[in-house]
């Protein structure tokens, strides 16, 4: 579905029994569709691009199978696809482990290539991974291993044209990232506090160039970084945190109740919020007559 | 309170406090009774998990572990056996002074011999399928091993839905198993086909059992199967009263019986190896909840006869067969808090334990899979405490089992 940002009546873009992903970058929303038999009764999908001003719908490529998770660039398309255990249940058999695997194609379609496959044979027991966006002609991600020493996590890259999987960051104890254009943001347990499970760091790196920076601390362990038009964000608990590369300006935006559970009524606005494909934002409407109810029901 | 102390007469009051006291103390002997009882026999002990309809232990954790090869970080070094390394080793077979063993996700097969650890099949980075000697040899995910009574190697490749085998002069080759469809990532989806072994399909065989005749069973874990191969025949399938979820292991008794381990239902099934398999009933009840047997093996303890032991890969414990329950002989349970420690089976720990193998002289061997560690379990002090009374007065059943006979091997 489509709504212009000013308001009003939803339209559908595209329609079918199963979409799955979905990317916008400059006008267009990409998404794929399952196709539910083919000629070879396997299952498999199209990655489908649709023009947000005219819905004019193009088929860029027909997939074995449909994606959880797209990112786009101006040259690319990428996408994840993670793929069930084969023999549910018995973990100490490594081929049958749950496998999750990266593809990318150029924007203007063509064949896909499979550019990293995760899992498998690596390790016994495996977190999950989240695609982070594509630089620099590379698909970044972020990726938890459980391993009997604990839980691994640290931020990969590998070309979209096809090579080897590059480590960018070891992040343990991380619980997030975030990627725009070359800045790369991510959690990292703080050092200051002395209490790594407790607060939260939030360290800043550009590709391309050398060191890590600080860019935020005493955060909530929680915290979920923010990129957006190259500022970088925190929300941490209730609260929206401006972070800088100079540590003083690090800024609380707005403060709210911890841990929102519910929309929160202040003053004649209610305040909540969402979740969005990449990190979190704080909305705002005006207070209806049932929201001013529930309100004073709920405080 | 005055004016009870008033209306009261003093022996009156003696009297109903000495009745409270009677109360309380009836009441917490009934409940320290019901917890002792129930940690003798009925579900638990010391935190520990255990399956339904598994006996919990009492004196019973009378084996000794050790650590025999490995460390507990992943990697891949030959070598003094406490400086080698495997990545998930699945299972281990034993056959004479040697431990052979599927180290999966090394894609090798290594062997144990006096205290030093060799590759002699495969060991590439990347899953493979080539026959050859040695390290040319590729394999993808060997998941079981058996010896047979010839001394070849018998390898569940499961990663290429294959049988391989390694000849006594060290030359690998597919034993049976054809090639299969392929996925868009080019790795062979399996299927399923009796037949001539050379035309016949698996679907990731996991636990191999070989016997004296040289006849190969096979757990065909993701066709939910039983297969059986006699030397240079045919492959057919087991019949079953039921239907197999995932087998992981199989194991043979002397007297022409075959056990069956199946994950994740937690169920062991059993009957004549030409079938059908029937389930196993354990004093009435079915072994489910958390139980996951991943490995099985006939061993002798010193207590007599042969007796099933199981490796449970979700409580992280090994139980034993005992005619009608199976009771916790090692481990100390919980996946979360699991890890690797050696010593009597009441603080040994596993992770993911897999493969079970008995070794001569009261001795089992297992993969433990999660720990990348080969470990040594003595039996031979068991059964010392297997008659009697448990803590809190109950009476536990502790019948021996039937004489089953000894299996050569067991993935």
């Amino acid at each position: 579905m489509v709504v212009p940002r000013a308001g009003g009546r939803p339209r559908a873009l595209l329609s079918g029994a199963i979409l799955s992903g979905l990317a916008l970058d400059r006008g267009t929303a990409y998404s794929t569709r399952e196709i539910p038999e083919t000629s070879d009764l396997r299952q498999g999908a199209q990655l489908l691009s649709v023009s947000l001003s005219t819905g004019a719908t193009t088929t860029l490529a027909t997939l074995s199978e449909a994606a959880d998770q797209i990112v786009s660039s101006q040259g690319w398309l990428a996408w994840r696809k993670s793929r069930e255990p084969a023999l549910p249940g018995v973990p100490f058999v490594a081929a049958a482990a749950p496998v999750t695997v990266i593809r990318a194609v150029a924007r203007e379609g063509g064949t896909p290539r499979v550019i990293a496959v995760l899992g498998g044979e690596q390790t016994v027991l495996r977190g999950g991974m989240e695609l982070l966006g594509i630089a620099r002609d590379c698909v970044y991600w972020y990726e938890r291993n459980a391993t009997p020493e604990g839980e691994r996590t640290a931020i990969r890259r590998a070309p979209c044209s096809g090579g080897g999987i590059e480590t960018v960051a070891v992040a343990d104890g991380s619980r997030a990232a975030a990627l725009d254009g070359d800045v790369l943001i991510w959690t990292a347990p703080s050092l200051e506090a002395g209490n790594p499970g407790t607060f939260s760091s939030v360290r800043r790196m550009e590709l391309g160039r050398p060191g890590v920076k600080v860019i935020g601390d005493w955060l909530d362990s929680g915290t979920i970084p923010l990129l957006s038009n190259g500022r970088a964000y925190a929300q941490d608990r209730g609260s929206l945190w401006r972070l800088s590369a100079k540590r003083e300006e690090q800024a609380r935006l707005y403060e709210g109740p911890p841990r929102l559970a519910f929309p929160r009524a202040i003053g004649d606005e209610e305040f909540m919020f969402m979740q969005l494909d990449r990190g979190m934002a704080l909305a705002k409407r005006p207070l209806t007559l049932w929201a001013r109810v529930r309100s004073a029901v709920w405080r | 309170m005055q004016r009870m102390k008033k209306d009261v007469p003093p022996l009156l009051g003696v009297a109903l406090i000495l009745a409270v006291l009677a109360t309380v103390l009836v009441l917490y002997w009934r409940v320290l009774l019901r917890e002792e009882t129930r940690g003798a026999g009925g579900g638990g002990m010391g935190g520990s998990r255990s399956p339904g309809g598994v006996a919990a232990p009492a004196g019973l954790r009378e084996v000794e572990v050790e650590t025999v090869a490995g460390q507990t970080q992943a990697g891949y070094r030959d070598g003094p056996a406490a400086q080698a390394l495997f990545s998930g080793p699945a299972a281990v077979a034993v056959a004479g002074d040697t431990v052979y063993i599927a180290d999966s996700r090394n894609h090798a097969v290594r062997a144990l011999r006096d205290g030093q650890v060799t590759t002699i099949a495969g060991g590439a980075a990347e899953p493979g399928y080539a026959d050859g000697r040695g390290e040319a040899a590729r394999l993808s995910a060997p998941a079981g091993i058996a010896v047979g009574p010839s001394g070849t190697i018998f390898i569940a490749d499961t990663g290429n839905h294959r049988i391989r085998r390694i000849s006594p002069d060290g030359a690998v080759s597919t034993y049976a198993g054809a090639a299969t469809p392929k996925d868009d990532l080019g790795r062979e989806l399996g299927g399923y086909l009796d037949g001539p072994a050379a035309a016949a399909q698996f679907r990731y065989p996991v636990g191999l059992a070989v016997d004296g005749d040289g006849t190969l069973y096979v757990a065909d874990a993701g066709n939910h199967a039983v297969r059986r191969i006699p030397p240079g025949g045919v492959v057919t399938t087991i019949p079953v009263e039921g239907k197999l979820e995932s087998p992981t292991a199989v194991c043979l008794t002397r007297d022409g019986a075959i056990w069956v381990s199946d994950t994740p239902g937690g169920i062991l099934w059993t009957g004549p190896t030409a079938g059908p398999l029937r389930r196993w009933q354990g004093e009435g009840e079915g072994v489910e909840g958390s139980f996951a047997p991943a490995g099985i093996a006939l061993a002798a303890d010193g207590a007599g006869p042969d007796r099933l032991y199981v490796a449970d890969s979700a409580s992280n414990c090994i139980f034993r067969l005992d005619a009608d329950r199976l009771t916790l002989v090692a481990g100390q349970g919980g996946a979360q808090t699991s890890s690797s420690v050696d010593g009597g089976g009441d603080v040994a720990r596993f992770l993911c334990p897999a493969g079970l193998a008995a070794a001569g002289g009261r001795v089992i061997y297992l993969a433990d899979c999660g720990n990348n560690l080969i470990r040594r379990v003595d039996l031979s002090a068991m059964g010392a405490h297997r008659e009697g009374r448990v803590p809190g007065g109950g009476e536990r059943r502790s019948r021996a089992g039937g004489r089953r006979g000894g299996g050569r091997s067991a993935g």
